[in-house]
């Protein structure tokens, strides 16, 4: 997925008063004001992991570079497409919309997401259950 | 085709370039068809018309548009008839060749969003176009005596038979053009055989190649022009051209100067308007850094970077002033549109209007200049619509049969002006006033008491229009209110003023450039916001010890009091919700007063920062639904701050709406009415509301204060001395028995008074002694329940709580009328 633009350490976040958890903000890059994502929020996960610095992600969509919040990136690998299988089932709701492939790795499974979707917020961005997914959730910086 | 400059194009970019080559054709078209009409002798003019529609035809036919060729060419012959002097233009001739503009144009726009010609073929306009070749010969022979007067040797008849061979000719060529690929013109003078040769050659580096190089010719005008001098045509090849009209002398010339030098850069090149908007938005970018670096340099003083920062601060602001210049396109672009317009619409309608336009060289963003186009057209279809009367009606007033409408533009005072003024019958207030009170804009109340400029200005207010019938030109109730909102979008401000019988005017001023804007930027909470200039009225730091004297939270409802008027005030901090905001300053309350349109409110800020020159960057629209912020702006330290939509608050605040129009006083209304009232308490803890708009201020008067004259109580307030009134003794009392029993006088009210002062049109303010001031409230009823006493509009239920809402107006007068019979017993000099 040649989507990524860059990556960036934490940059300070322009908070938006009034607007969803899901829209932390805006921040400045070179001029540019991109809207921020948080991803953990928009896929509804629980933030177990929230020690230690966030990442931001630029991503290229349809409507421009977009930001999103991670918790921290796992790094850049190329995934051999055989790998890929249709997301799961059981994958939860909100992760699963907006995922296109899942990966089994040997210890841990790998989700694709679809970055236009991703940017597609949902009517109510509510929490609606606990999130009870274990697996690492990353995303595919490779081709 | 020998020659063909744009070889190396594509087909896309060609039919592109094309569009944009041919728009701007027919925009000239359109003056130049208007001019001829008022000169139909001009042969320059006329040349220059045929040539262009020439180059359409053209390049249709090289590029294969058909119908497009058909059309252009039946214009075309037409023209070629009136060039040769057979035909006269006449407004009939003017009217078919402005539609087949019209209809070039649509199917342009086709092409453009479709790329291909759509499916119209306009079969009745090429007919109709057919039948103006045909005009009687007695206008031809008009024609000839003034366009060549000295031909008189030839026989007239001679010459019908010509012009007869030449359309025919015409006729003939016109099938055999469809046919045959890039077609050229009817040869003038006729030649005697069409046969097909052996087309010659353009010679590179002749006269007809650096014409064709410079785009001044097509290369099927010299071909005909080569051809013509291997028929016999003695004259240069520049005369050739010259004479039939193919090329002015001065482009000639020109192209001859160009010739010893072989090629020549263009003095100017087109640029997309894109790339022109991703280059400011750069140096927009540039200057944000300089200005991050210019803080940097000064912090650490070092003399090499500062001398450096210093160069790069010249070139960076030289560079943005550049960019600037290039985004500024004269005005006279826009004017260049309106002969056109005003000459059909004032046909439509029968009138005589002559345009004068002045300024047309005063420069102004051209986003700008778009976004002004439709406001400027349709004040002017409105001008000779509504003002401009009827020539007999103008006679009769004993004014010039035809009318005039002056366009100005102008710069002043960093902004751009445009006045659009009309010397018609102007605009008839009182039909403006009836008409917004059939339509229940206004009421009846209001009014009385609109002044003459707040009844103009309704002018601009949605679904009036005062147009006696519905033409198709204006007097829809769409138009100005439209224009107003257009204006305002881009910064602008639109007024108007009128006098009866001299003319309307209308004034649009506008910033010269979107692309910075000063604002004000101020901090709530962690947060930085900036407020735009242009709706900020001041900025007032109050001490927190006085705050309580100049705000007052009452029921929720924030108001502030400000040199005697009372504003609705706004905490950015709990409206935004944010959160922990030690104010900067515990001991000064910071206050910014803002303004829309003409109503003010203010808004209660932690901490005012500067003033900074800031970019618009629109706001993603996953934000739309706050509505609150018109956008985003990186500041000079490199923070983001919000621009705060002041419309936006000011609606939020419940004032608009009651702004321009002041809600209605009297029960008549079937619509859902909206007010802010302030909530009274009787003695009998009985509630009354008054509209807020009528408070002017709340008071509170020691009791002392009081003082006795005639029947009416006084107290000097402000430098004045106003009547002050117990609302009680306004109103019919239901326990008046009890009250007599206590005496005429209620017992002597101690210590303080509580008191409003209303606003009345009519006469001097009046002070209304209250008994408790409850609060502000926000309601929206549909219809009160009658009143059940006089002073009183009727109830409604307010707070789960029965409330009278008082007629001012009706309370009001009631003070007069005892103040006249006072007054009359005041003359023997009674008082307390």
């Amino acid at each position: 997925m040649e989507k990524v633009q860059e990556v960036l350490e934490f940059e300070e976040i322009t908070p938006i008063p009034l607007s969803p958890a899901v829209l932390p903000g805006i921040i400045n890059l070179r001029g540019q004001i991109l809207t921020t994502i948080d991803l953990k929020t928009r896929l509804n996960l629980s933030s177990d992991e929230s020690n230690g610095q966030q990442m931001m992600i630029v991503v290229r969509t349809s409507e421009g570079p977009m930001n999103l919040l991670v918790d921290k990136i796992g790094g850049v690998m190329d995934v051999d497409p055989d790998l890929f299988e249709k997301p799961t089932e059981t994958l939860q709701p909100a992760v699963r919309s907006v995922t296109t492939h899942v990966c089994k790795l040997e210890n841990h499974l790998l989700l694709v997401l679809d970055t236009e979707k991703v940017i597609q917020l949902p009517e109510e961005m509510s929490s609606a259950g606990a999130p009870v997914l274990a697996a690492r959730q990353e995303k595919v910086l490779s081709h | 085709m020998a020659a063909w400059t744009a070889q190396a194009l594509t087909m896309d970019d060609l039919i592109k370039e094309f569009l944009q080559e041919s728009s701007e054709n027919l925009d000239r078209l359109d003056q130049d068809f208007v001019k001829l009409e008022g000169d139909p002798s001009n042969g320059e003019l006329l040349s220059s018309i045929f040539r262009t529609i020439h180059t359409i035809k053209g390049t249709c036919g090289f590029l294969g548009f058909t119908k497009l060729e058909a059309l252009a060419h039946v214009g075309e012959s037409l023209l070629s008839i009136m060039r040769a002097g057979e035909l006269l233009l006449t407004p009939t001739i003017a009217d078919g060749l402005l539609e087949m503009v019209d209809a070039v144009r649509m199917i342009l726009k086709e092409i453009e969003t479709s790329g291909a010609e759509g499916s119209a073929e306009y079969p009745e306009l090429i007919e109709k176009l057919k039948q103006l070749q045909q005009q009687p010969k007695g206008v031809a022979a008009e024609a000839e005596k003034k366009v060549e007067p000295v031909a008189v040797a030839v026989e007239p008849s001679a010459k019908n038979e010509e012009a007869k061979a030449v359309q025919e000719d015409k006729k003939t060529k016109a099938a055999a053009l469809r046919e045959s690929d890039p077609p050229h013109p009817e040869p003038q003078p006729k030649p005697s055989s069409t046969g097909k040769r052996k087309k010659p050659e353009i010679i590179p580096g002749r006269i007809g190649s650096t014409l064709v190089n410079r785009g001044r010719v097509r290369p099927e005008d010299v071909v005909l022009a080569l051809e013509l001098q291997e028929e016999g045509d003695h004259r240069r090849l520049g005369e050739i051209l010259v004479s039939l009209g193919l090329a002015t002398e001065r482009e000639i010339e020109e192209a001859l100067a160009v010739k010893p030098v072989t090629e020549k850069q263009e003095g100017s090149i087109r640029v997309d308007v894109n790339l022109l908007e991703k280059q400011m938005n750069l140096v927009s970018e540039l200057v944000l850094l300089r200005n991050r670096l210019l803080q940097i340099a000064a912090d650490a003083n070092e003399r090499n970077l500062n001398a450096t920062v210093h160069g790069l601060n010249y070139v960076t602001s030289e560079l943005r002033k550049n960019v600037m210049k290039t985004r500024m396109q004269p005005v006279s672009q826009l004017f260049d549109k309106l002969p056109r317009i005003l000459r059909d619409v004032s046909k439509d309608l029968g009138k005589k209007v002559k345009l004068e336009t002045h300024g047309g060289e005063t420069e102004l963003d051209k986003t700008l200049l778009e976004a002004i186009k439709d406001p400027v057209t349709h004040i002017l279809r409105n001008s000779i619509d509504h003002g401009i009367e009827a020539p007999e009606q103008r006679q009769k007033g004993g004014k010039p049969e035809e009318g005039t409408v002056r366009v100005r533009a102008f710069h002043e005072g960093g902004n751009f002006h445009l006045e659009i003024a009309d010397d018609g019958a102007g605009i008839d207030r009182e039909r403006v006033k009836q008409k917004a009170l059939a339509k229940g804009l206004i009421n009846a109340g209001q009014s009385e008491k609109m002044t003459e400029s707040e009844i103009l200005s309704l002018v601009f207010q949605p679904g009036l229009s005062t147009a006696e019938k519905v033409t198709n030109v204006s007097g829809r109730g769409v138009g100005m209110d439209v224009v107003k909102t257009n204006i305002e979008r881009i910064g602008g401000t639109a007024k108007i003023e009128s006098a009866k019988n001299h003319g309307t005017t209308v004034w649009l001023e506008i910033p010269l450039t979107l692309a910075t804007i000063p604002a004000l930027t101020v901090v709530s909470g962690k947060s930085v916001f900036a407020i735009p200039q242009a709706a900020l009225v001041e900025m007032i730091a109050v001490d927190a010890e006085d705050s309580q004297k100049y705000i007052e939270c009452i029921d929720g409802v924030s108001v502030f009091r400000f040199r005697g008027t009372v504003l609705p005030l706004m905490a950015l901090r709990e409206e935004l919700k944010l959160k922990n905001a030690p104010p900067a300053d515990a001991n000064i309350v910071q206050l910014v007063v803002v303004r829309t349109e003409d109503r003010q409110i203010a808004l209660l800020v932690d901490d005012i920062r500067n003033t900074e020159e800031i970019v618009i960057k629109p706001l993603d629209k996953r934000f739309k639904s706050i509505a609150l912020y018109s956008g985003a702006a990186v500041l000079g330290d490199g923070r983001v701050a919000l621009i705060l939509d002041i419309p936006a608050f000011a609606r939020r605040a419940g004032m608009v709406a009651s702004q321009q129009l002041r809600p209605a006083q009297t029960a008549e209304g079937q619509r859902k009415e909206k007010l802010t009232l302030l909530l009274l308490g009787g003695p009998d803890s009985e509630r009354m509301a008054i509209p807020l708009d009528c408070v002017q201020r709340l008071e509170e008067f020691e009791a002392t204060a009081k003082e006795r004259m005639g029947e009416l109580d006084v107290v000097q307030y402000r430098n004045d001395i106003l009547h002050l009134v117990r609302l009680q003794d306004l109103l019919q009392e239901r326990r008046a028995a009890r009250r007599t029993e206590e005496g005429i006088h209620p017992p002597a009210e101690q210590g303080k008074i509580s008191a409003i002062v209303v606003r009345s049109d009519k006469s001097e303010n009046i002070i209304l002694q209250v008994h408790r001031i409850l609060g502000i409230v926000k309601v929206e009823f549909e219809k009160l329940t009658p009143p059940s006493r006089a002073g009183v509009r009727g109830s409604l239920v307010v707070q789960e709580r029965v409330t009278e809402l008082l007629d001012l107006e009706a309370l009001l007068a009631k003070v007069r009328k005892i103040k006249d019979t006072s007054d009359a017993l005041v003359g023997a000099g009674s008082g307390k």
